[in-house]
């Protein structure tokens, strides 16, 4: 072997520098180099009582998990909100969706509360990204979007694509309402009699040559893109993989410090995974436990309910196999070394008690409950956190970890592990109340509270009766057997400390 | 001939006009009108006049497509067969065209059907507008009504035109700010 002369040792020193500065995944900018960056990966309906991470039998999670090992875990996380409005708003704006009123489908947040967001309060010493691959979540970031200095449109990334609200990005929301929320909505009639008319003609043309290679097919191939992952009612197709691609790209475009809120429309229905992950679980005789259906539920079968359930997991297991190669990348090009990645859901999805999806009333667990694993800079052992937190947690902790004063009108605490502490003598909430007006009372709506390991729900408006259901989630994880009796102190307890808060902020909004 | 003289006058144009505005508009606010009681829950007046805007600005665009439609069509036939009787037979042409593409869109929605079967739907389309568009030239009392129909209808392009242009103005001052 050669020897190594001074002048070699002194030719590699000075390039150590200059390897170092190239090898750099993203360029840090000189404001606010210490502070950490943020990657919030919101997946849209994923539920963790169908996460393997959370000991669901199917192993759908293995790179949750492997994540896991280096984040913190909170088993008894739940969203505010039911469905993907409320849930997203509860999460950008800290408030319960009674207090936020983005309570509608597609609704957004009143002009009273657009500065309540995590982007403004964050601010612009950081480069503050926003993309809603669900529409709903775009119409939030649309009214945000003064606050974010990269707004991508819910089309970027996609195979086929062909958004109204796009071409007119700047006005967002209104444009999205307009085009996509309106005139070109897939899954009625067109509204717009002759461009409608070319638009969905155009668009049945660009499916054709869609690849769907490795999706299952049916006999009529010119429906194949059907298997793909998509919306059913906004023209967006696209492949996982492209997505992550696109994300990984995007984040290396930013300046540090950075927050990249990234709402990921899968594993939202309609369930599309590839065939292998399909084979996966269809032989593996795992059977749910079951439920008695519920009077506001569709009454569909245990057969039909666990052939969706099937399609959802296999689902989830394609997203976690992304998310694993999206989490080797960051951690290959060293950008988790620096950065909070934060993977959560807006809302759960039910398979349960007659109900396939989360369009109801219902407060069950399944629907509610969701992950949230938090892999901090330099994390390198697993934490495990039982107590139960609420998605309006996640604002005050983003909050914390990025050096910025908690409002006072945040109405989470600090999640346990970032500076907040493990009580589960605290109440949270969950509120749905879609068929109400934002502006006006909250007259039909359903409601939980969670407090010692309880759980109340209460239905308003929903029958001739109002009634409450009251579960031990200790004992009875699956809310088999409701408790609820009006001589019973703990159900007494609670069924005022609900109706306390929810009368206190269930009047018409106020400016 | 030249080109200009086998455009249809002006004052021929208006009433096939006012009949597509009828359709091509009211469709779209008819949905609207639907939609309005979502849209209130939750959205504040000002932002349902932008979306508003929006839909007005489309209908005005292809309220003018409907109508370059049918003059070019005016201008290909025959003018004893077209133009001389073009507001009967263009009005009649062109609802009849447009009820028929509403009636397919109410019956199908996904963008398949739209490739695929709209081509085949199309032709049976066009073989009835024309028949009734030359049903209407030739039955005298025909012809008479829809003309007469027609010409009453342009008093909404009294109120489609300004609405539109004013949107269309709207739309492009939200997106230049």
């Amino acid at each position: 072997m050669a020897s190594l002369s001074r002048r070699d040792f002194l030719k590699l020193a000075a390039m150590v520098p200059a390897a170092l500065a190239f090898s750099q995944p993203i360029a840090p900018s000189s404001p606010g180099m210490s502070s950490p960056n943020i990657i919030m990966l919101v997946f849209d309906a994923m539920s963790a009582d169908n996460l393997s991470l959370y000991g669901y039998p199917r192993k759908t999670t293995s790179n949750f998990e492997r994540l896991a090992q280096r984040a913190t875990v909170y088993h008894s996380h739940y969203s505010a909100g039911s469905f993907t409005t409320s849930g997203t708003a509860s999460l950008l704006t800290g408030l319960y969706p009674w207090t936020h009123r983005a309570i509608d489908e597609g609704g957004q947040v009143p002009p009273a509360f657009m500065d309540k967001n995590i982007f403004s309060l964050i601010g612009k010493s950081y480069d503050r990204a926003g993309f809603g691959q669900n529409i709903w979540a775009e119409l939030l970031l649309g009214e945000f979007q003064s606050n974010l200095d990269v707004h991508l449109p819910p089309s970027a990334f996609s195979m086929r694509e062909q958004l109204g609200g796009a071409e007119f990005q700047k006005d967002s929301p209104v444009s999205y309402y307009a085009y996509d929320d309106f005139l070109y909505r897939l899954g009625d009639a067109p509204r717009s009699v002759i461009l409608g008319l070319l638009d969905r003609f155009l668009f049945g043309y660009r499916l054709r040559s869609i690849p769907t290679d490795g999706y299952p097919s049916n006999n009529r191939s010119t429906e194949n893109y059907l298997f793909i992952p998509h919306s059913d009612n906004y023209k967006i197709y696209y492949r996982l993989e492209d997505v992550f691609h696109g994300l990984l790209s995007q984040i290396r475009q930013l300046k540090q410090p950075f927050f990249a809120y990234f709402h990921l429309w899968s594993p939202h229905a309609p369930y599309t995974p590839r065939q292998e992950f399909i084979e996966a679980f269809k032989q593996d005789g795992f059977s749910p436990t079951k439920k008695p259906k519920h009077p506001l539920g569709d009454q569909l079968s245990v057969e039909t309910m666990n052939y969706a359930r099937l399609l959802y997991d296999a689902y989830i297991a394609n997203v976690d196999s992304e998310l694993g190669k999206f989490f080797d990348e960051l951690a290959t090009t060293g950008i988790l070394d620096m950065t909070y990645l934060i993977l959560t859901s807006d809302h759960g999805e039910m398979f349960e008690r007659g109900i396939i999806g989360h369009e109801n009333p219902l407060m069950y667990d399944a629907g509610l409950h969701v992950p949230l694993v938090i892999s901090a800079p330099g994390q390198e052992s697993r934490s495990d956190i039982y107590s139960q937190t609420n998605s309006v947690d996640v604002l005050p902790t983003l909050l914390k970890i990025t050096g910025r004063e908690i409002p006072a009108w945040a109405e989470g605490q600090l999640l346990p592990g970032f500076g907040g502490v493990e009580d589960n003598s605290r109440p949270t909430f969950t509120v749905d109340a879609k068929l109400c007006s934002s502006f006006g009372k909250l007259s039909i709506a359903s409601m939980a509270m969670r407090k010692n390991g309880y759980k109340l729900s209460y239905y308003l408006g929903y029958g001739k009766t109002n009634w409450f259901e009251l579960y031990d989630l200790q004992s009875d994880p699956q809310e088999l057997t409701n408790l609820f009796k009006d001589d019973d102190p703990t159900s007494k307890a609670m069924k005022d400390e609900l109706l306390t808060a929810f009368n206190k902020n269930s009047g018409p909004l106020q400016d | 001939m030249t080109i200009k003289n086998r455009l249809p006058a002006l004052s021929q144009v208006y009433p096939v006009y006012a009949i597509i505005v009828i359709l091509v508009y009211g469709w779209t606010i008819y949905w609207a009108l639907w939609k309005l009681p979502s849209w209130l829950n939750f959205l504040p007046l000002g932002e349902i006049g932008a979306i508003f805007c929006y839909l007005m600005a489309t209908n005005l665009m292809e309220s003018l497509l409907a109508l370059l439609g049918v003059v070019i069509v005016s201008m290909i036939l025959p003018q004893k067969w077209f133009r001389e009787v073009f507001v009967s037979r263009g009005s009649i042409l062109v609802a009849t065209m447009l009820v028929s593409i509403m009636v397919f869109e109410y019956h199908f929605d996904k963008p398949a059907d739209y490739f695929n079967l709209f081509p085949l739907y199309l032709p049976w389309m066009l073989i009835l507008a024309f028949f009734l568009a030359f049903l209407a030239g030739w039955i005298h009392i025909v012809r008479k009504a829809v003309e007469a129909f027609a010409d009453n209808a342009v008093i909404f392009l009294f109120l489609s035109l300004p609405v539109s242009l004013l949107s269309v103005m709207v739309v492009i001052f939200r997106n230049l700010v």
